[in-house]
């Protein structure tokens, strides 16, 4: 009994670093933007302290938001998904060079990283743009000029671009682990090259794919810089909606309202993910 | 491979800005600050100066040799931070024990920080070069016997347009809000990305008052902006000049510190104030509450208010300087585009300023709206 709960109060100590970091970084914020939501704005634009669920009546009647809430997701599933199905490849291309390639080749995948991202995107906005390089070479054959900034394929590609090395490296990781002999064994029992690919290799690098997939979602439906930057006057995501309210319309208190209610339906959503991806998992490999 | 990659960026951009002008922000050379140019030094108690001052300043709006002209003649170091909106600087104020001794609210922000003690009074007597401003940006509305601020930079908004892309000139918001008008420019058009700005023009198209917040006007200048949305390439209130001056755009709600440095790139950009009306705006300099070092922020503001300092600070952002002795000793660049975006007199009539602060919640639910739709 002495023993136990000596054990189990070591057991705190050890763990407390990590529970007072995860309490001020994580928690504390995440309180103060549950407490902000139920307050109001007051006519300086500073948080004005009167509880109440305004905040939230008005969310839900708030078209506006959940129109915008619409675009970020189907924007951040169509990058997601587009940036999966370019990755896997490449990943499985990276995984299978010799080892001192592959250093090299996750080199090459980091790189583009080092450059900050705001100079690379506007760098698209300087190819793409009415007068970029690309519509000013266009112009040289009478073609164009293209419309090919200021609309939602512009900020879909960016951030692709944007995004595709958080796809590589989990994918990479995941097939890098992954025991080649098994490809070998499949095909020795007569599966053929799309059963092994859907039936062996998919289902262990799966975890891979699980992280890249969240890696990816969850920057790409908060964004706001790229829709703000190459979006022109289609594109608003609900960072966008976030900077407003936390920036020029200083109305903290709606703006921690949105938070709340996006941060909820995003961890619903992951949650499903997880569990569906999980429930395929096991689906394949039984007991 | 990063600078490499950086390089190749700045080629590019370099080769889409046509004329190969040097930068609007390149500085004229000046004399040495200090007593030659009339400086104040003389009259400062320098044992009562601190060791160190800081300041929380615009982004791209203090000249970056002047910290240290003011450190080579006082011995007081300046560090100097950035913020890219008042709201930005104002959370950081209100959240108490910045550090800062000296921000630069905007007009609106002036009242608001005042009003919550979060501005110290300044002690213009150890400002003389306040003497140097223009009356007519003095006393203004937000702080009338300018007790808690002292303009740094003022501007307008209004139309920038490419002349040999948009003709007849346009003198009316119309050309912006009509779309039998606007049609024309399709694509090519920018609206500042400010829910103030952008509900103000329309409510100057529709007769309305700038500031207008009552309920039918809002619906009705959300009506427009939605039958302008269309037709516009995009809202953007951070690279207006570049997009002007490329030719991404050839129509423009703009500020006039964007256009001047537009124009030092492209002479083809012309200005208007348009016949409805447009806005003024002006940026200061106020120091923080329970600053420690009162008497150094004052002697640092009366610093840049030296002619000379007030037109580097003019040359470096291409902002109006308050500073009538300045004015003579603006570099040629922007020298050249001054008048343009100088109101005259007639046009000054037709300013008014942005009154933020109440029912901000009716503007940014209009501008929500119809940025989601």
């Amino acid at each position: 009994m002495y023993n136990a709960r000596t054990e189990q109060r070591r057991a705190w100590l050890q763990a407390s670093p990590a529970l007072i970091w995860l309490g001020f970084f994580f928690l504390a914020p995440l309180v103060l933007i549950l407490i902000y939501s139920f307050q109001g704005r007051a006519d300086d634009g500073t948080v004005l302290w009167n509880w109440s669920l305004a905040n939230y009546q008005k969310l839900f009647a708030d078209g506006a938001f959940w129109r915008t809430l619409w675009l970020s997701t189907w924007i951040a599933l169509v990058v997601t998904a587009i940036t999966l199905v370019v990755s896997y490849p490449l990943a499985f291309f990276m995984a299978t060079r010799s080892p001192k390639r592959r250093g090299l080749l996750v080199l090459a995948v980091m790189i583009p990283f080092w450059t900050n991202f705001l100079v690379r995107i506007y760098a698209w906005k300087v190819l793409l743009g009415n007068n970029g390089v690309v519509n000013r070479f266009l112009d040289q054959f009478d073609l164009g000029p293209l419309q090919m900034i200021n609309n939602p394929s512009a900020v879909i590609m960016a951030l692709i671009y944007g995004e595709l090395p958080y796809m590589i490296l989990p994918l990479y990781a995941a097939l890098e682990r992954f025991d080649w002999v098994q490809l070998e064994a499949a095909r020795d029992l007569g599966a053929g090259r799309f059963q092994t690919f859907w039936h062996v290799l998919l289902p262990q690098t799966l975890p891979g794919i699980t992280a890249g997939s969240i890696l990816v979602f969850v920057p790409t439906v908060g964004t706001f810089a790229v829709s703000d930057i190459l979006g022109g006057t289609s594109v608003n995501m609900v960072g966008n909606t976030l900077s407003l309210q936390f920036g020029s319309a200083s109305n903290w208190a709606y703006g921690s309202a949105i938070s709340m209610i996006f941060m909820l339906l995003l961890l619903g959503a992951i949650l499903l993910y997880f569990k569906a991806t999980r429930e395929v998992n096991d689906g394949e490999n039984p007991g | 491979m990063k600078l490499n990659r950086f390089g190749l960026l700045l080629m590019v951009l370099s080769l889409l800005v046509a004329c190969g002008e040097a930068t609007p922000t390149t500085t004229p050379p000046t004399t040495p600050a200090g007593t030659a140019t009339g400086g104040n030094s003389g009259s400062v108690d320098r044992s009562k100066l601190s060791e160190t001052l800081r300041i929380y300043a615009w982004g791209e709006y203090i000249p970056e040799d002047v910290p240290q002209l003011f450190e080579s003649e006082f011995g007081v170091k300046v560090t100097v931070d950035t913020y890219s909106s008042n709201e930005e600087m104002a959370a950081k104020i209100r959240a108490g024990n910045s550090g800062y001794d000296i921000v630069q609210p905007s007009d609106y922000m002036v009242a608001l920080l005042a009003e919550g003690n979060y501005l110290a009074k300044i002690n213009l007597a150890n400002i003389p070069n306040v003497a140097n401003i223009d009356p007519a940006n003095m006393g203004l509305y937000y702080d009338p016997n300018n007790e808690f601020s002292v303009p740094y930079l003022w501007g307008t908004t209004g139309i920038a347009y490419d002349k040999t892309a948009v003709s007849p000139a346009p003198t009316s918001w119309s050309i912006l809000f009509d779309p039998a008008q606007l049609s024309a420019y399709k694509g090519r058009v920018s609206m500042l990305n400010d829910e103030r700005e952008v509900i103000g023009a329309a409510m100057l198209f529709l007769g309305k008052d700038r500031n207008s917040s009552d309920p039918a006007d809002l619906e009705a200048a959300k009506k427009v902006l939605l039958e302008q949305k269309p037709l516009l390439a995009k809202y953007n209130s951070d690279n207006v000049y570049q997009d002007l001056a490329s030719g991404e755009v050839v129509l423009a709600q703009s500020w006039n510190l964007y256009t001047g440095l537009a124009m030092i790139e492209n002479e083809n950009i012309e200005w208007v104030i348009p016949q409805e009306g447009g806005v003024i705006w002006q940026d200061t300099m106020a120091i923080v509450a329970g600053s420690a070092n009162q008497y150094t922020a004052e002697v640092f503001i009366d610093f840049m208010n030296r002619p000379e300092i007030a037109a580097k600070v003019a040359d470096f952002t291409g902002a109006l300087t308050p500073n009538v002795k300045a004015e003579p000793l603006i570099g040629a660049e922007l020298k050249a585009v001054y008048p343009k975006i100088k109101p005259s007199a007639e046009d000054r009539k037709r300013l008014d300023w942005l009154r933020k602060g109440q029912n901000a919640t009716a503007f940014s639910d209009v501008w929500s709206a119809v940025k989601s739709q």
